[in-house]
C-alpha cells in the first residue's frame, strides 16, 4: 500500500470514528431528554438545554487552551525522559512521581485528558498515566481548596483527601499487572 | 467572562508556544495539527456529554438516593454509594452540591466518602467525552478495572480514622 493510500484510508476510517461517535451521543443524549421530559416535563428539557449551552460557550476557550497546552508539554518534553520517570520500567517511583503530578495539575478533563494523550505518545505507560488520572480525579489540591473545604467543612474533606492519597498508587499498580497480562495473551495468541 | 483561571491557562499556553517557536520553530506544524484532530473528536462529544449531564442530573432522585446512603447503611450504602457515583453528572459545580445535599440528609461518612471517589474515578460523562475519543477504549477498560476496588478501600481506609 502507497503511503498516500494509507493516509487515505486513515482518514476515512477517523471518519467513521466520528459518524459513530456522533449516532452514540445523539441517541443517549435523545434517550436522557426523552426521559427527562416524561419524568420532569419540558421545562426541565428546555433548563437543561439551556445549561448545557452556557457551559458549552464557557468551555470552549477553555477547551482549546487545556489541548494547546497539553500538545506543548508533549513536544517540549523530551521523550527520554518522560519514558525514564514514567515509562513502564520506572518502578513505584514513577507512580509516585504521576500521583504527584496529578495532585497539582488543575483545570478539568479538557487540559488532563490532552495532556495524559502527550505523556502516552512520549512513552509514559499506562499505568503511571492512571495514577496520573486517579490523582487529579481523586487527591486535586485545586479542587480540596475550592470545593470541598468550602462545601463539606475543613475535617470531612481533609479526611477524604487522606483517603485517597494511596489510590493512584493501588490503581497504578494493579493497571501495570493488567497491561502485562493483556500483552502476555496478545504475545501468545500471535503465537498460536 | 475572563476569570483568573482562564488568565493563567491563556499566559502558560502563551509561555509555552513560545518556547516552542524558539527552540523547535520546525514543530510549529506539529502542534497545529495535534490540537486540531483533538478537538475534533472532543468537539463532538463535548456538546451531547454536557446535554447528558444536564438532563441526568435533573432526573437524580436525590431523596432516595440519601435515604439509601444513610450513617446505618453500612457496607451495602457502601456498596450503592460506589456504583452510583459515577453517575453523577457534570463537573464539580454539579457534583458538590448533591452531595452536600446528602451530607445534609445525614448520609454517612464512609458512605460520602465512597460516593465522592466512586464519582472522581468513574465519572460516565466524562469517560464519554474525554477519555474514550481521546485514548480509546483499551485503555479506558483497563483503568475502570485498575479504579474499581477504590471507593471501597477509600471508605474502608476512612473508617480506620476514627
Amino acid at each position: 500500500m502507497s503511503s498516500k493510500e494509507a493516509s487515505t484510508v486513515r482518514r476515512s476510517s477517523g471518519r467513521a470514528k466520528h459518524a459513530r461517535m456522533f449516532a452514540t451521543f445523539f441517541s443517549v443524549a435523545v434517550f436522557a431528554g426523552a426521559f427527562c421530559y416524561a419524568l420532569r416535563g419540558p421545562q426541565a428539557v428546555a433548563n437543561s438545554i439551556g445549561d448545557a449551552w452556557s457551559e458549552l460557550i464557557a468551555l470552549a476557550v477553555e477547551l482549546v487552551l487545556g489541548l494547546v497546552i497539553a500538545s506543548a508539554v508533549g513536544i517540549l518534553v523530551p521523550k527520554n525522559k518522560v519514558s525514564r520517570w514514567l515509562g513502564e520500567n520506572s518502578g513505584f517511583r514513577g507512580l509516585g512521581i504521576a500521583t504527584a503530578l496529578g495532585m497539582v495539575t488543575p483545570g478539568g478533563p479538557y487540559a488532563s485528558f490532552p495532556l495524559v494523550l502527550s505523556l502516552s505518545k512520549a512513552g509514559a505507560d499506562t499505568g503511571a498515566l492512571i495514577a496520573f488520572l486517579t490523582a487529579w480525579a481523586a487527591s486535586s489540591v485545586s479542587r480540596l481548596l475550592i470545593w470541598e473545604i468550602p462545601m463539606l467543612g475543613l475535617d470531612f474533606a481533609v479526611l477524604r483527601f487522606v483517603v485517597s492519597i494511596p489510590l493512584p498508587f493501588v490503581a497504578g499498580f494493579l493497571a501495570r499487572e493488567i497491561a502485562a497480562r493483556y500483552r502476555a495473551s496478545g504475545e501468545q495468541s500471535h503465537a498460536g | 467572562m475572563l476569570d483568573s483561571g482562564t488568565i493563567i491557562l491563556i499566559g502558560v499556553a502563551s509561555l509555552l508556544v513560545g518556547l516552542i517557536a524558539l527552540r523547535h520553530p520546525d514543530r510549529l506544524g506539529e502542534l497545529v495539527a495535534n490540537v486540531r484532530n483533538q478537538a475534533a473528536s472532543i468537539l463532538i462529544s463535548l456538546p451531547f456529554g454536557l446535554l447528558i449531564a444536564a438532563f441526568v442530573s435533573r432526573l437524580l432522585p436525590a431523596e432516595i438516593v440519601s435515604a439509601l446512603l444513610g450513617r446505618d447503611s453500612g457496607l451495602l450504602g457502601v456498596i450503592v454509594a460506589s456504583a452510583l457515583g459515577g453517575f453523577i453528572p457534570g463537573g464539580p459545580m454539579v457534583a458538590f452540591p448533591i452531595a452536600f445535599a446528602m451530607f445534609q440528609m445525614d448520609a454517612g461518612r464512609a458512605q460520602m466518602i465512597a460516593l465522592l471517589t466512586s464519582w472522581s474515578v468513574f465519572a460516565v460523562h466524562r469517560i464519554l467525552t474525554y477519555e474514550l475519543p481521546l485514548m480509546g477504549r483499551r485503555f479506558v477498560v483497563v483503568r475502570l478495572a485498575a479504579a474499581a476496588p477504590l471507593p471501597f478501600l477509600a471508605a474502608a481506609l476512612s473508617l480506620s480514622f476514627h
